[in-house]
């Protein structure tokens, strides 16, 4: 059995959870409930779950405070939020699991046996991706992205990143260091992520750095291509090549 | 007055190298005096078969002519037939064509050959010669105006005849040491010069020689101080007396004693205004006579000039104005443009101060100005003066400027009162052009910054409309969407209206984002309009299906377009032609393509009941619908077209059969493809 326990500070909000793993889950046992950071922070210090449902904003305080109270953090996190950009995108950037209010029973489930296959695959309960969150979100620091792969999750420098091609579903993200690293979200996530920065989307299959073009290339295609750092070769899309140039200039 | 000695010299020069020299001018009429002379001598040369002989002729023609390129052909003739043997007859050759290019002015040429001469000279060791050639070459370098060669060629050359006592040259070598200093102003270096000179020359008891000396040592003394007058006329004095001590024959040398008069009649005059002793004045009067008739009996061009100006000068001494003027308007027909510049400054200067002693200011100040004009020139040219001498010019010049000055006093200051007026008239002219331009800049400025801050806050009005036109949208999708939760939850369709809630809150967050963009990716926006149609499809029991059909060659992914612009389409084809539709499954079709000029054309086609049909329909119904959406998306591509000159348009097209059934309604919207997400 799987040992959980949901902190929200709304009835509502826990009540939904807990219904929802009654209804499409196997195998969970919800071990206690708390309505605040502090009342989360007790509850915690006293029982060991598998896996937290922790809501972000709440009346004493967020779901990140809570964290940052505990030392020892054995136990997997499924963050629930209604609405809060900043702390999804450390969210996001940590490769942590979350769910959306009002839940959508699909994306429940896929998250729910997403942690639970960790939990089946991993020996260790200590989850890193936490403690980069926490260190993301404090620092206000977007400069260290996680990577989620079939191994486990990657942190890497988004600076070190050359570029990202999809791959299906997929994403490819080639590093500076010859490294290749298999993705399991499709290129559209990492383009939000990316947004504002030194990436653009250049082609419908490719997201490049623009710091490691080494040159632009009439050739190629429509919209010609560019010559990246590590020595390959990227199509550029007709569409978007003024945006491009006007980028490198 | 100091230039005509130079050729007087080097004439004395070239007769110690027996080359003849002519006198007279070459003209174009011009026959050669040794002519008869030099035919026989061709003569001989043309039935002569000794190469020795032909050498030797055609030296003595070449030596015999007048004309310099004559004498230039025959001694090069000469040259062809001179054997290695020859040098005597070569080195004259080339003194010969030396001499000829000097005479033509073509000094660097002429050095060329008087070198030639001089190594020849020194390989056969004729010292005398050798150093007289180096004189020679110090006069070309005279004229050339390099200095450091003159004197290390003139001092070569000293050396020489001090070594041998060669008196005569020494005497020449000097003496056109001094006047080459006195060219330079130097006239302390060309005294010493000079008096070694006369030194020399009393050694030699040759009258004529110390006559020369004499007279030169008086022109370098005069020339230096005004204090040093009464010793310079005492040194040119002497110089007449010797001059009249000897029944002179010799043209030249007549011309020389007649130059001493000039110059000793010149320094009378300026001893004269110096002291305003009339005895200096008279003393000049009588050698001016005595100039006077022996021009008048032989008559010379420059020389008659230069008595001309001494003369007027004397006239204007003894405020004889209009005397002085005659003479001076007499000297204009001998004024040529071969004259020195010498000979026109002093035609304007003398005339510019007759005119000013006569009181007529206005011919003064004509040749006053004339006058300036050819001494800047020759300051100008003049390289050689040194700048002691420029100094002196200079001096000389702000002399006559504050003295013209002084006499045109009242003139100028008639002139400067008109000129202040004028200048008072310009300056406030300017100063109100200037105020006018600066009005009409600032006018301008004021115009375009205010045009500027105008298109800000329209821009900025139009952005704050746009966006408030997406966020409007919402208030009307969401109660209709809640009214649908509702509906389910009543009918107790949890399951329903669990899926319907959260794809309800997924469309809400997208339109949320959306709004905060002015634009979106066309995968975007077409994923709200997907959600949107499910929604729309759920509220109303699946009566309908819906496809959305992008062209293969639309990149969604990096094509932007204006957000939540279709949606109202949409909405619209729902609900009036989709929703009275009684039988048969409806069908909302949206066709995305791409065009050439950057939009997109969207499609939008149903099968309901169409426009008409659901008019009236809508007639009899208690409830109008108000297309809100519509009207919004109206006001969205108004204000798009404006602020992206953007060719938006909206077409509304009633399906029909054959018969003129309605099939449906088909909308087709061009929508521009915008640049890169822009976040406001």
């Amino acid at each position: 059995m799987v040992k959980v326990v949901i902190i929200d500070d709304e009835k509502n909000g826990r009540d939904i959870v807990k219904q929802y793993l009654s209804f499409y889950c196997d195998d969970i046992d919800v071990i206690g409930e708390a309505n605040s950071v502090e009342s989360g922070f007790e509850l915690l210090s006293k029982q060991t779950p598998d896996i937290v449902f922790l809501d972000i904003q709440m009346q004493d305080g967020t779901g990140f405070n809570l964290l940052e109270k505990l030392p020892q953090r054995n136990f997997k996190v499924i963050f629930v939020t209604a609405y809060d950009q900043f702390a999804l995108k450390a969210i996001k950037f940590s490769a942590s699991d979350y769910i959306l209010k009002p839940v959508e029973p699909d994306e429940f489930v896929e998250a729910v046996e997403r942690v639970k296959s960790e939990l089946a695959n991993q020996n260790q309960a200590k989850d890193d991706r936490i403690d980069a969150l926490l260190s993301i979100s404090k620092k206000n620091d977007f400069t260290k992205i996680g990577l989620p792969t079939s191994e486990g999750i990657q942190f890497v420098k988004v600076d070190d990143i050359v570029r990202c091609e999809a791959d299906g579903p997929y994403t490819q993200v080639f590093l500076s260091t010859g490294e290749r690293v298999m993705v399991s979200k499709n290129l559209k996530i990492y383009e939000d992520l990316f947004a504002n920065s030194n990436f653009i989307r250049v082609h419908k299959s490719h997201l490049i750095n623009t710091s490691y073009i080494d040159k632009y290339m009439n050739n190629g295609g429509d919209g010609g291509s560019v010559a990246m750092a590590d020595g390959s070769i990227v199509e550029v899309s007709r569409r978007k090549k003024d945006e491009l140039l006007a980028m490198i200039k | 007055m100091k230039k005509i000695f130079i050729p007087l010299i080097m004439a004395a020069l070239l007769q110690m190298l027996s080359q003849t020299v002519c006198s007279q001018e070459t003209d174009n009429d011009f026959v050669d005096p040794n002519q008869p002379q030099i035919d026989s001598l061709l003569n001989a040369t043309n039935s002569e078969s000794s190469d020795s002989i032909k050498a030797m002729n055609y030296y003595k023609v070449s030596n015999l002519t007048c004309d310099n390129d004559t004498r230039i052909k025959y001694a090069q003739l000469s040259l062809e037939y001179c054997k290695p043997a020859d040098t005597k007859i070569m080195s004259n050759n080339y003194s010969n064509i030396a001499y000829a290019y000097y005479m033509k002015d073509e000094s660097r040429t002429a050095l060329k050959y008087r070198f030639k001469a001089a190594n020849i000279f020194h390989e056969l060791s004729d010292k005398k010669n050798e150093a007289i050639t180096f004189l020679l070459i110090g006069n070309c370098y005279l004229d050339l105006n390099i200095k450091d060669s003159i004197f290390y060629y003139y001092n070569k050359a000293i050396v020489y005849f001090t070594e041998t006592q060669d008196t005569n040259l020494l005497i020449s070598s000097y003496n056109n040491l001094g006047q080459i200093y006195s060219n330079m102003s130097l006239f302390v270096n060309a005294e010493e010069n000079h008096k070694k000179a006369l030194d020399y020359s009393l050694a030699t008891n040759d009258t004529l020689q110390m006559a020369h000396c004499y007279c030169y040592l008086g022109m370098a003394i005069a020339n230096q101080s005004d204090s040093l007058i009464n010793q310079a006329i005492r040194y040119l004095a002497k110089s007449v007396r010797l001059f009249e001590s000897k029944v002179i024959i010799n043209r030249r040398i007549v011309e020389e004693k007649y130059n001493a008069y000039m110059l000793l009649a010149d320094t009378y005059i300026k001893a004269a205004k110096l002291t305003g002793e009339n005895v200096y004045a008279d003393s000049c009067y009588m050698f001016l006579k005595k100039i006077g008739n022996y021009y008048q009996t032989v008559g010379s061009n420059y020389s008659y000039v230069h008595y001309q100006y001494s003369y007027a000068d004397y006239l204007i001494l003894s405020k004889r104005y209009n005397d002085a003027l005659a003479v001076l308007l007499g000297i204009n027909k001998y004024l040529t443009n071969n004259s020195t510049t010498f000979a026109f400054d002093d035609y304007h200067r003398y005339l510019y101060e007759v005119y000013t002693k006569l009181g007529d200011y206005k011919n003064a100040l004509k040749h006053h100005e004339k006058y300036m004009e050819y001494k800047m020139a020759h300051v100008n040219d003049s390289t050689l003066n040194s700048i002691k001498n420029s100094e002196v010019e200079r001096t000389r010049m702000l002399d006559s400027v504050n003295h013209h000055y002084e006499t045109l006093r009242i003139e100028v200051e008639h002139q400067q009162e008109l000129a202040q007026t004028r200048m008072r008239t310009r300056v406030l002219l300017s100063v109100a052009l200037l105020f006018i331009i600066i009005g009409v800049i600032l006018f301008f400025f004021y115009k375009t910054t205010k045009e500027n801050e105008e298109n800000k806050l329209r821009n900025k009005a139009l952005e704050i409309e746009r966006s408030l036109l997406r966020t409007q949208m919402n208030p009307h999708f969401i109660f209709n969407a809640l009214n649908s939760v509702q509906s389910f939850i009543v009918g107790n369709n949890t399951q329903e209206a669990v899926r319907f809630l959260s794809k309800f809150a997924k469309l809400m967050r997208m339109i949320l984002n959306n709004s905060m963009v002015q634009s979106v990716t066309l995968s975007n926006e077409m994923q709200s309009l997907s959600l949107y149609l499910d929604l729309e499809r759920a509220r109303f029991g699946n009566k309908f299906n819906y496809r959305i059909d992008i062209d293969d060659n639309v990149e969604e992914d990096l094509v932007n377009v204006p957000p939540m612009l279709v949606q109202p389409f949409i909405e619209n084809a729902i609900i009036h032609g989709l929703m009275h539709k009684a039988d048969g499954e409806g069908l909302i079709t949206i066709k995305i393509t791409e065009n050439d000029n950057d939009s997109l054309t969207c499609q939008i086609t149903d099968n309901g009941v169409g426009r008409k049909a659901a008019a009236e329909l809508e007639k009899n119904s208690e409830r109008k619908h108000k297309s809100v959406g519509m009207q919004l998306t109206r006001d969205r591509l108004r204000d798009l077209n404006n602020e992206t000159n953007a060719k938006m348009s909206c077409v509304i097209t009633d399906l029909e059969d054959n018969d003129g059934n309605a099939l449906g309604t088909q909308v087709t919207i061009i929508i521009p493809i915008m640049d890169g997400n822009e976040e406001i």
